[in-house]
């Protein structure tokens, strides 16, 4: 018997069984889609970054914005309007007390609470858990952005009718350098890309802070965010109305008192579609509206309500039904 | 003096209330002046006239009973509305009375203007239409929006 014959019979099986042993290795060593969309949540406030942003707008008007962005970890942020030269004075500061705007050579100096603070980072993790229950999560071919190598996500819902996005993710840091919107009917609303960005960067504060007001007044919220239903019933002055109808997938996310009180938004989630319902006590004026001309503002009461959300009409208008 | 001020004194004088010094002019001057002298008479006799009038006693345990009867009775509204009355005329000075009018007149004037500013708060409907993006600036994806700017865009 030849020893060399047996050996060649062996070697295409070989072959086979290293080609099949590789591809699970890199199954097995690949990233779950899931692990990158929460590890990019993290990421999100866990760099040091500054960046070039540009959001173009489809809908419901075409439009774009260039904004100079500044992250520090672990919860402040820094954003500048840089482009249309006309809206080049807004900026906005979030130090995880309070999420500033304030136009540059205006009395406009507004507060509102943080969007990286505890209670803002928690909302964000849930409405990240409501992604994946409500959303079929699928990693397509790798890319480049700004030369960097990406994961690409998809997010497609499950109950039709909801808006989907598609992002793309950093493979290094899990920052998400672009993202693209696409609302319920499949039209793109808005894209979002990073033109420039350098990591590990870092800013003094008080540097940053040098575009605010050196003395600003009083620090009073314009609103008062993150509330349960049964916060907001011990804290506003009229009976809330809750709708009774939701489209499938969608939960309560928070409740937000405006103008002192006067008038109130409940938010509903299903991660990545929002729904939101105000309402306030009919002796209070609504600007710009006309009767009729508003089918999704109503009377009713003694209340005024307004219905937003990105999914069919017909939905929308079940939820106002059901509003008691 | 006056006779207007002379025929004043005269029903004082009638009955003994006028000190000797007074009672000696009201003489003098009745003596000078027939129109006064004429009203005294008159007096003099309507008041001998009243003294000749027989009086009557009550019962006995008359001012008993009336006594226990008015601490009994109550007091009507109107009786309460003349006390005040009397009360406010007797225990405040005019400037204090026209202080305390002032004040009301102050105190109605800013209630009516928190009242008004409170029901004429106004809204635009364009800033919930700008509260609905903000809200989407809560899910796990987006952040660099700056909303406002988007509002502007036209």
């Amino acid at each position: 018997m030849n020893p060399g014959k047996g050996f060649q019979k062996v070697l295409p099986c070989l072959f086979v069984l290293i080609i099949l042993s590789g591809s699970m290795t890199c199954d097995l060593l690949a990233i779950e889609p899931k692990e990158i969309l929460t590890r990019s949540l993290e990421a999100q406030f866990g760099l040091d970054f500054e960046g070039i942003k540009k959001t173009e707008f489809r809908l419901p008007r075409r439009g774009y914005t260039t904004i100079r962005v500044i992250q520090q970890k672990p919860d402040f942020t820094y954003k500048a309007t840089s482009a249309p030269s006309r809206f080049k004075r807004l900026v906005i500061l979030d130090d995880g007390k309070f999420y500033m705007e304030h136009i540059q050579g205006s009395n406009k100096f507004e507060f509102f609470p943080s969007l990286n603070s505890l209670e803002a980072k928690e909302i964000k993790r849930k409405s990240l858990n409501l992604i994946f229950i409500n959303y079929k999560i699928s990693k397509l071919l790798d890319g480049y952005i700004l030369a960097r190598p990406v994961y690409v996500i998809s997010l497609i819902p499950k109950h039709p009718g909801n808006p989907r996005r598609k992002v793309w993710i950093d493979k290094k840091t899990y920052l998400p350098l672009k993202g693209e919107d696409y609302n319920w009917q499949e039209k793109l609303i808005s894209s979002s890309f990073y033109t420039e960005i350098h990591f590990d960067r870092r800013f003094s504060r008080e540097v940053l802070n040098r575009d605010f007001p050196q003395r600003p007044r009083k620090k009073v919220l314009s609103q008062e965010r993150f509330l349960s239903l049964k916060d907001l019933r011990r804290k506003i002055r009229f009976p809330v109305s809750l709708p009774h109808y939701l489209p499938a997938g969608y939960e309560f996310q928070e409740a937000v008192l405006l103008f002192e009180g006067r008038a109130v938004k409940l938010t509903y989630t299903n991660g990545l579609g929002v729904i939101c319902l105000f309402q306030m006590p009919s002796n209070i004026k609504l600007r710009g509206y006309l009767e009729g001309a508003h089918p999704l503002v109503w009377r009713k009461r003694g209340k005024t309500f307004d219905l937003k959300g990105d999914v069919p009409r017909k939905e929308l208008f079940k939820i106002k039904q059901s509003v008691k | 003096m006056s006779c207007k001020k002379w025929k004043k004194k005269l029903s004082s004088y009638l009955d003994n209330e006028v000190s000797s010094r007074e009672r000696s002019k009201i003489e003098k001057h009745l003596k000078s002046c027939r129109a006064c002298f004429n009203q005294f008479e008159q007096l003099g006799r309507l008041h001998r006239l009243v003294r000749s009038i027989p009086s009557e006693k009550p019962r006995s345990g008359f001012y008993e009973r009336l006594s226990e009867r008015l601490s009994q009775k109550k007091t009507t509204l109107r009786e309460k509305l003349v006390g005040w009355r009397y009360g406010w005329q007797l225990s405040f000075p005019r400037v204090g009375k026209i202080a305390i009018a002032v004040s009301a007149v102050l105190l109605v004037s800013v209630s009516f203007y928190i009242w008004r500013s409170a029901t004429s708060y106004e809204v635009n409907i364009k800033v919930f239409e700008e509260e609905y993006f903000r809200s989407q600036q809560m899910n796990s994806f987006v952040g660099e929006l700056a909303l406002p700017v988007f509002f502007e865009i036209e």
